[in-house]
């Protein structure tokens, strides 16, 4: 039975009659038929136009994971801020080749589990980067899932244990606990001159990893601590631990501890009378701490990447106004690092493209000049090799820095 | 004397979680989301709105009076009559809801409410206290002698008292229970904004510092006997000496191990805590 008698059949039992080839015939039924093709393609080709449009103006899509909520949010939400800022930057020159940068944000708390749940969140979003969150129990939490997602991912944490784990997918852009933590016991003993340090570290991985290099520079040096006491990051009383530490008659305390805690810490010792110098963390640079802290912050030492509310750099000062104006408050040195790393990825994105690979491989093969410094990776993917040495006074109810030295041990 | 301090601390941190269970025998896990926001609250009025300190204060006791009734009328009067399990978890659920309102009313940073009595030192004796844990001592002793001539002499603190004993007999004695049972969360959320007073200075305020404070309150109820105000008092000295005596003097590594090994022994030997009542039921 051929098509045609098929169709005659068919449109018998319908009442119609036709005439002529199925698919062809002059008058209304040929006339509409070729409309209908004619629309047809029309769509189909508007389709393909706007299939085509839309994949040249897709967004660039970037992951970013930082503490929101939890113990630890108050580093956090000043790196994603930050992040915001470059984005925003970016964004008003035009993006990353007319291409919008879209940033993927999710909180990753102060857990472990919250911290892999936000990457996968972020993953099923394809992003083509992420700058991952600064802790180091969260980011070893969240390797796997990189390395097999084969993306890459950029943080400024510090311990060092991170860029020792063969990881090619993680870059470090904050000197490492081998840098800083060397520094700043170099600078306890040649500088201040001194034979009886007590060390207070948080029993978290940016503790122990900093305890260690602590502990080896000072053998290097002939040096046994009189204390060391640890402390949970949630601890909110270290009177136990101080008491331990003043029994030890030290002439100098070191401590590696997160914000708050290192707040406490500043605090209860000045309550305790222990009246030695600190040579503090990180941690101490932060302007809500010195908040809580207040007249205490007088003397203490502090080692920092980056000094944004001090720096004459006048980009820098630029910079940190533009970052209170958005945000309605002081950015620290994690967040200009934050940013630095931002705009080092995005700088990458616009080289290769949102190619996972060829990001990684750019990253490794060039270098960027940010406002807290020179970045380049080295063989572990460690990025920055700079550290400076403060000294706190009081002047007019706030916390000033007085640069004591500086480090760069940055490759060329 | 540090150990006892914080251990005052947390015997008035947990104050006000004993007053609600024993007068309608319900947990009320947001207990220490209650004690956050009295400080936020003390911080709000003195460094957001320029209030001196003692009216920032009042106005605290004032606005949780008023948060305490309604956590009643919301929280706890519509579950009264379900299982206990039900109750728990509304303030669970009120937990969470106080804690991250916090979050989102003051962030995640860190604050610090100022002392009455500042942030300065008293050296006696070779012993440096800070003036702020005198403090302390003098507040938790004001109101746990208070809440006993309060309870004891007064007509409506023997009527809080029946109320919490047998709410049917305290009825038919014509008691109004149901406004009694009001005042006592009132009674129990002005209790936290005084603990949120004096804990704030000490530890600065943080929205998660309401978790450390109801696992320490409820730690120091447990060890002193559930139900009893003095095994409250002696439950949150002994926790306070032992945490600090631990970290000082053993380890301080292993200090929540082995406090919380020393507590487990401790109820061991005192299974209903130091005070802990016998209580029989005819069945």
């Amino acid at each position: 039975m051929t098509a045609r008698s098929v169709f005659q059949i068919v449109d018998g039992r319908c009442g119609i009659e036709r005439e002529g080839a199925m698919g062809s015939r002059t008058g209304r039924d040929g006339v509409m038929r070729g409309i209908g093709k004619g629309a047809g393609r029309s769509a189909l080709a508007l389709l393909c136009v706007l299939l085509c449009a839309g994949t040249v103006l897709a967004d660039v899509k970037v992951g970013v994971i930082g503490s929101q909520t939890g113990a630890l949010a108050v580093l956090g939400q000043r790196q994603i801020n930050a992040a915001e800022l470059a984005a925003k930057r970016w964004n008003e020159r035009g993006g990353i080749g007319g291409r919008p940068i879209t940033l993927v944000v999710e909180d990753s708390s102060d857990k472990t589990t919250t911290a892999v749940t936000a990457l996968d969140r972020v993953l099923n979003r394809q992003v083509c980067a992420i700058l991952g969150p600064i802790y180091s129990f969260q980011l070893l939490a969240m390797f796997p899932e990189v390395e097999k997602e084969r993306i890459p991912m950029l943080s400024t944490s510090g311990t060092r244990r991170l860029t020792q784990m063969g990881n090619r997918w993680y870059f470090r852009t904050y000197p490492h606990d081998g840098i800083t933590k060397r520094a700043c016991t170099l600078f306890v003993v040649e500088e201040l001159k001194k034979t009886r340090p007590a060390l207070a570290c948080v029993s978290t991985e940016y503790g122990k990893s900093g305890n260690e290099i602590i502990v080896q520079v000072l053998k290097e040096k002939g040096i046994v601590p009189v204390a060391v006491t640890w402390h949970e990051k949630s601890d909110k009383d270290l009177t136990g631990q101080l008491q331990q530490i003043k029994r030890g008659d030290p002439d100098v305390l070191i401590s590696q501890a997160h914000p708050a805690d290192t707040a406490i810490l500043l605090k209860q010792q000045r309550d305790l009378g222990i009246d030695v110098p600190h040579m503090a963390s990180s941690a101490a640079s932060m302007p809500s701490v010195h908040e809580l802290v207040g007249a205490g912050m007088e003397g203490v030492y502090v080692e920092a990447a980056a000094l944004p509310n001090f720096d004459p750099d006048p980009r820098v000062q630029a910079w940190t106004k533009e970052y209170v104006a958005a945000f309605r408050t002081a950015p620290d040195s994690f967040a200009l690092l934050f940013y630095d790393t931002a705009e080092f990825l995005f700088r990458a994105i616009e080289e290769v493209g949102p190619d996972r690979t060829r990001i990684r491989q750019w990253l490794e093969s060039n270098g960027h000049d940010g406002l807290a410094g020179r970045y380049v990776f080295d063989h572990e993917h460690n990025g920055a090799g700079f550290a400076v040495i403060a000294r706190y006074h009081m002047q007019e109810g706030r916390a000033v820095p007085e640069m004591k030295k500086k480090y760069d041990f940055t490759q060329k | 004397m540090s150990g006892l301090s914080i251990g005052c601390v947390y015997a008035l941190a947990g104050f006000g979680f004993l007053l609600v269970y024993n007068a309608v025998g319900a947990v009320n896990f947001a207990h220490g989301e209650l004690v956050m926001f009295g400080g936020y609250l003390g911080y709000a009025a003195s460094r957001g709105m320029g209030a001196p300190l003692w009216a920032a204060f009042l106005l605290s006791l004032a606005a949780m009076a008023l948060a305490g009734l309604l956590y009643s009328q919301v929280a706890y009067y519509p579950m009264r009559n379900r299982p206990a399990a039900t109750v728990i978890i509304a303030s669970i659920g009120m937990s969470i809801l106080l804690r991250n309102s916090a979050l989102a009313l003051w962030g995640p940073d860190p604050v610090k409410l100022d002392s009455f009595v500042g942030d300065g030192l008293v050296r006696a004796a070779g012993v440096v206290i800070p003036r702020h844990q005198l403090l302390i001592f003098v507040v938790t002793a004001a109101v746990f002698i208070g809440q006993s001539l309060f309870f004891s002499r007064t007509a409506i603190g023997r009527r809080l008292q029946a109320t919490a004993q047998d709410q049917e007999a305290a009825r038919l004695m014509g008691v109004r229970v149901g406004r009694m049972i009001a005042l006592t969360f009132v009674l129990s959320a002005v209790l936290a904004a005084i603990a949120g007073f004096l804990l704030a200075p000490l530890w600065f305020l943080e929205p998660e510092v309401s978790l450390v404070i109801i696992v320490k309150a409820f730690i120091a109820i447990v060890i002193g006997g559930f139900g009893s105000v003095p095994g409250l008092v002696a439950g949150g000295l002994f926790l306070g000496v032992t945490e600090v005596l631990v970290a000082s003097h053993i380890t301080s590594q292993y200090k929540d191990v082995l406090s919380f090994l020393i507590l487990l022994t401790v109820l061991m030997a005192f299974p209903r805590g130091f005070f802990g009542e016998k209580i029989e039921e005819k069945v």
